[in-house]
């Protein structure tokens, strides 16, 4: 007497997550090339964008609701459907981050003049935490806990040496909003990856029972 | 686990129907005041270990028990355990209702009057106690006359239960008392399940998983005659260590 139904329905909740990772680093990497290029017109339309990701996390809620009081999970699907909640909005937040930093190059002028490198390999190193621990979790795999928690390190090192640039740039600079900002970019790209640490977090949860990894 | 007295022990229960066992060493411990759920695939011995507690089994022609069950100082398996006494210490409710073709009152009062209560006043005021505590006093205080096959289902099963709480037993046992019912006389039993833990230890066998997650405190879970895992109902259901329950539960098999 397997539930077949109920089975496919949590399979969808994975694809409905990887989806929702797809179109959160994919806007992440726009806002970026956007921020490099300057095209404040693609921002703009980034910007607007952000709503399909909103719209995808709520119709995946509303999923994990239809789920929990029809099919009255339990044990580990009751762990993983309470943390596909998690795992959906830390998704969304990610979304809202690449629309931040869309709406930095729509406000600012001039463009950024210091911090490009550091920013750069910070988005690449969120964009891989987040599909690691995307993949990781709908996988059940803890395996990507150890590297996830890594990258995430790693990005909070070039955090540290873009805020160093910034002050020192501070001392001859004559636009202090354009340090200011270029700071709130570095911030949303590190916490694209703290988010990532979250995911992972919900992974060893489920999979541990752990409550530990709730805190 | 222990957070309260014992009410129930068992220790390496055996069990066998002829020369199949259905049964094996089984060793649990069921607290006072609490409902104690036990769930299983169908054929896994939940029905015939609740059915060891008040020794129903004796009436099975060939069935033979081992091991050791307790009931507070008493051992229940002893050939000087007087089974009447027993049956009256530990009331069972079955799942389909089955009153009495009698009326309501007569239901009720039976079990007083075998064990010896023919004083009318006494018996009055017993009969009001337990309708009561089965949540149906309210809705039959009018037509206690009435024969106990006119009420309905749900009303039907609430009345086993005022009949099993006539007699002031000690341990209330129920065998999915709840599975001819619909949705809102199960709600009813469920809703009494838990004032009844109050004042009794209630131990039910239910098919519905769910139902177990709502109204026990403790759920044990039997698969092949075993007994896989016991536990809190809240860490059974969230985080439970054995495979084989979290297949079960989560509809993987069974």
């Amino acid at each position: 007497m397997v539930r077949e139904t109920y089975l496919e329905l949590l399979e969808s909740v994975n694809h409905d997550l990887q989806d929702l990772s797809i179109m959160s680093c994919s806007a992440l990497d726009k806002s970026m090339k956007y921020l490099e290029s300057w095209d404040e017109k693609a921002s703009e339309q980034l910007i607007k964008e952000d709503v399909h990701i909103n719209e995808a996390f709520i119709n995946l809620q509303e999923k994990c609701f239809q789920i929990i009081a029809r099919q009255q999970p339990v044990a580990i699907d009751l762990r993983f459907l309470g943390s596909a909640l998690t795992v959906a909005n830390n998704l969304e937040r990610c979304g809202d981050y690449s629309a931040d930093i869309a709406k930095t190059v729509v406000l600012m002028k001039p463009r950024i003049v210091d911090g490009v490198g550091e920013l750069k390999k910070m988005e690449g190193l969120a964009e891989e935490a987040i599909k690691l621990a995307v993949e990781g979790f709908t996988k059940r795999d803890l395996g990507s806990l150890e590297a996830v928690l890594e990258l995430e390190k790693e990005n909070d090192v070039y955090f540290g040496k873009l805020l160093d640039k910034l002050k020192k740039s501070a001392k001859v600079c004559k636009e202090p909003e354009l340090l200011f900002r270029t700071a709130i970019v570095g911030r949303h790209l590190e916490r694209f990856a703290d988010r990532a640490v979250n995911i992972s977090h919900r992974t060893a949860y489920v999979v541990t029972a752990d409550r530990k990894y709730l805190k | 686990m222990a957070e309260r007295p014992i009410k129930i022990s068992s220790k390496g229960i055996s069990l066998w129907y002829g020369e199949k066992q259905v049964l094996f060493d089984i060793s649990i411990e069921i607290f006072v005041n609490r409902v104690t759920s036990l769930i299983g695939p169908s054929g896994c011995g939940k029905t015939s270990f609740l059915r060891c507690i008040n020794r129903m089994n004796d009436v099975i022609p060939a069935c033979r028990v081992s091991g050791q069950l307790m009931l507070d100082g008493l051992d229940v398996n002893s050939q000087n355990t007087d089974v009447v006494d027993l049956r009256k210490r530990v009331g069972m409710v079955f799942q389909t209702p089955n009153p009495f073709p009698k009326s309501i009152y007569e239901n009720v009062a039976y079990g007083p009057w075998v064990h010896g209560e023919n004083n009318r006043s006494k018996l009055d005021a017993i009969v009001r106690r337990s309708l009561d505590e089965a949540a149906l006093w309210d809705e039959v205080k009018d037509d206690l006359s009435k024969s106990a096959m006119k009420l309905s289902g749900g009303q039907q099963q609430r009345l086993c239960i005022a009949r099993a709480l006539a007699v002031e037993p000690e341990v209330i046992l129920m065998d999915e008392p709840c599975s001819a019912l619909d949705p809102i006389a199960t709600a009813k039993i469920e809703d009494l399940m838990h004032k009844l833990k109050e004042k009794y230890t209630v131990v039910i066998v239910t098919h519905n998983i769910q139902q177990a997650a709502r109204v026990s405190n403790y759920t044990a879970y039997f698969y092949l005659g075993k007994l896989i895992e016991y536990g809190k109902t809240s860490e059974i259901f969230e985080r439970p260590r054995e495979k084989s329950t979290e297949m079960y539960l989560t509809g993987r098999f069974g």
